[in-house]
């Protein structure tokens, strides 16, 4: 059976390895960790189940012998009843023939009593085969008797000498009688009726039969089909009568002779011992180096042991009659598991080839998405390249129209014309704002915001934005629009190491949206407080306006792109301002006023401690 | 007080036309080519205060003339005109003129009439 595991775990191997699938059900260590605890689990299993195997074999093995010993011992009863039975009718024959009319007239031979004799002696051959009917009188000297072809006739000869003939005078009874050798040879037994008068009870002579051992039991042997089997037949003094060893014939068990080849064994002779004392046996003993089963059982004619029969089996043939019956258990149970061991490869196969199949649509899908990731990448990499030459080229176009403009404002004075070329510069610088947002967007997005930094006092330049917006505010400055715009800080220089176009980008930006708001909002009017203050290591620059507060549906996306819900502009400023301050490592944050009016656009980021080195250009890139 | 000259290279006509009308307007003496081989051979050594250069032209770019022009006049100042933002393509030629690329030398358009009057102002005024 081993040697079938191995090879199953094998084929296991084998089939997992031919069909190529071995690595992509297992990876690396997986794999070998796999392979192995599969092994463990297969040779487990089946060494827990041999083991099983064995046990419950070894149960049943047990079971069947004690099984077949009990049908040899029941066999053996049946044997030793039939026999009874039948030496019952032929005693009972007898004792017909005892009571006949003939015969109790003393009439012991002549025409008529063989006549019936006759009658009686094929009754009794249809039962048993017998040697000779006889008659003898009260003298002991036979009368009468019929043999069967081959045997002289003892008629006028003297039995007195006979055991049974004392024993069937002295005890008036029938008897069934031990074992005695013919002068012909043959070993018998005699089965004797006393002729008794009826009228005075007095002894007139016997009839009887001589039943030849050997001829008598062997009948029996064959009837309950012992085939293999040996019989052994005793006496009531323990002589064989049938035994497969023909010198035990005639010899008692007990005999030293008979004691000496059976080698005294305590077992046999137990058993002989218990079956002489009316009981049924069994014993397992070894005799002549085979081990034997042995039962045996008492012929009880009239509740008394006469005979005793016993069925000697050697154990190998029980054995192999039960190895016979184990091995088509043990051949269905292994229908069963090889069944069993198919239909989980079958199925190991079937998963391997399913999840072969599975793996290459996974591999195709993946690369299909693989391949249209790289499209799409493609694509959006093209657009972006699109967007920013796009801005490029819009840029060239407008540098004319910005440039006529300007010259032109400056030399047509008639303000109805003046007023229409404004609506013109207005719009070119609108657009190139515009150029110039998207093009930030679009560095921004491929992560390409590049800073300039340098160190400077952030105070100046908000100072100067500040002043630009002034100028700008007075210089248009008509009626209702007057916005004032204020900036106070606590200190008159912040260092900070930043890029400088960028802040100044973000400032206008947040500028610009104050301002949009707060002239936006009705009656006009209104201020925007800037202020710069240094906490720690950190700068804030905040820009509070009066204006009409962010709105809330717009706050959630404040700072995201196309949050725009303005009058002008590009609606991108918050965006990048936002881009620009995290690019510094900062950040920037908006509010509605606490006091109800307007919003407060703050940001924050690094300031530096030290003065910055005046040789230095500040040109680096980060 | 004599006029400042300018040297303004642009391949769009229109650009050159509207610069040239503005930086006049501020004062100043302005020759302009949109074909940067025109511009060269006809460039008149130590007599222009700045020279003002597009960067992406037709046949030569901007960087380009800068070379040829420095190799007739070296220490001509010069400014560059341009709606990139940008160089990485042009820095085999920056280098050949350039040892960095110094933005304090790079307009970006569109730039107001202003501006470009402020910016200009710097550079020729720088040493």
């Amino acid at each position: 059976m081993k040697k079938d595991l191995i090879y199953l775990v094998y084929y296991l191997i084998l089939q997992l390895k031919r069909k190529g699938s071995y690595n992509t059900l297992f990876s690396g260590r997986a794999k070998e960790v796999g392979v192995i605890s599969t092994i463990l689990i297969i040779a487990i299993s089946y060494g827990l189940f041999f083991y099983q195997q064995n046990v419950t074999e070894e149960n049943v093995r047990n079971g069947l012998f004690v099984e077949q010993r009990n049908r040899q011992i029941g066999s053996t009863e049946a044997m030793a009843q039939h026999i009874g039975s039948d030496l019952s009718l032929v005693a009972s024959i007898l004792q017909g023939l005892a009571d006949s009319t003939y015969l109790q007239q003393g009439e012991l031979y002549g025409d008529r009593v063989d006549k019936l004799m006759r009658e009686r002696f094929d009754q009794i051959n249809n039962i048993t085969r017998v040697d000779g009917l006889f008659i003898a009188d009260g003298d002991d000297i036979i009368t009468y008797n019929i043999v069967t072809e081959g045997h002289r006739s003892f008629v006028n000869i003297d039995i007195s000498f006979t055991d049974y003939v004392q024993e069937t005078k002295n005890t008036l009874r029938p008897v069934f009688s031990e074992g005695f050798e013919g002068i012909d040879g043959i070993y018998r037994i005699a089965i004797t009726f006393p002729i008794i008068d009826r009228e005075n009870g007095q002894y007139i002579g016997m009839v009887g039969v001589q039943i030849p051992t050997i001829d008598f039991f062997a009948r029996y042997g064959n009837v309950y089909s012992i085939e293999s089997l040996y019989l052994a037949s005793l006496d009531r003094n323990a002589v064989h009568l049938i035994h497969p060893e023909k010198s035990f014939i005639g010899v008692s068990f007990f005999d030293n002779h008979t004691q000496a080849l059976t080698g005294h064994n305590k077992f046999l002779n137990n058993l002989i011992r218990t079956v002489m004392s009316g009981k049924s046996g069994s014993a397992i003993y070894e005799f002549k180096n085979v081990e034997r089963l042995t039962t045996g059982y008492p012929v009880l004619i009239e509740g008394k042991p006469e005979y005793f029969v016993f069925t000697i089996n050697p154990t190998s043939y029980i054995y192999a009659r039960v190895n016979e019956v184990l091995f088509t258990e043990r051949l269905k149970m292994f229908s069963l598991v090889a069944g069993s061991t198919a239909a989980v490869v079958v199925l190991i196969l079937l998963l391997i080839k399913w999840n072969n199949i599975l793996d290459r649509q996974v591999k195709r899908r993946t690369k299909e998405l693989e391949e249209s990731y790289e499209n799409l990448k493609a694509h959006n990499k093209m657009q972006k390249e699109f967007i920013n030459i796009a801005a490029h080229e819009l840029r060239t176009p407008i540098q004319p129209i910005i440039s006529s403009s300007d010259v032109l404002l400056s030399k047509i004075k008639d303000s109805k014309h003046h007023e229409l070329l404004e609506i013109v510069s207005r719009n070119a610088n609108r657009l190139r704002r515009l150029a110039e947002d998207i093009l930030d967007v679009s560095k921004i997005e491929s992560h390409n915001l590049l800073l300039h930094k340098e160190q400077f006092n952030i105070n100046d330049i908000i100072e100067n934005i500040v002043q630009g917006y002034q100028n700008q505010i007075q210089g248009q400055n008509k009626d209702k629009s007057d916005t004032e715009i204020l900036f106070a800080s606590k200190e008159d220089v912040i260092w900070v190491e930043a890029d400088k176009g960028r802040l100044i980008q973000v400032i206008s930006n947040l500028l610009d949206n104050s301002l949009k708001f707060t002239k936006s909002k009705k009656g006009g009017g209104g201020k925007i407080t800037v202020t710069s203050e240094r906490k720690d290591n950190q700068v804030t620059v905040s820009v509070k306006d009066t204006g009409t507060g962010i709105d809330p549906e717009i706050f959630p996306k404040l700072f995201s792109r196309f949050a725009s819900k303005s009058f002008s502009g590009t609606g991108l400023g918050l965006f990048i301002s936002k881009s620009i301050i995290e690019e510094h490592g900062g950040k920037i944050w908006a509010q509605n006023n606490p006091d109800g009016g307007g919003a407060t656009f703050s940001f924050a980021i690094l300031s530096s401690k030290q003065q910055p080195n005046p040789d230095r250009s500040g040109e680096t890139e980060g | 007080m004599k006029k400042k000259r300018i040297l303004l290279v642009d391949d769009e006509s229109d650009i050159t036309a509207a610069l040239s009308m503005a930086l006049v307007e501020y004062g100043f003496e302005v020759d302009s080519y949109n074909d940067p081989l025109a511009a060269l051979s006809n460039f008149k050594p130590s007599y222009y205060d700045l020279v003002i250069l597009d960067i992406k032209m037709p046949v030569m770019n901007g960087f380009e003339l800068l070379r040829e022009i420095k190799k007739v006049d070296e220490s001509v100042k010069v400014c560059f005109l341009t709606a990139l933002s940008e160089f990485r393509n042009y820095m085999p030629h920056i280098s050949e003129v350039w040892s960095t690329l110094d933005e304090n030398y790079i307009i970006r358009k569109p730039i107001g009439n202003k501006d470009l009057l402020r910016d200009i102002t710097r550079i020729i005024n720088s040493c």
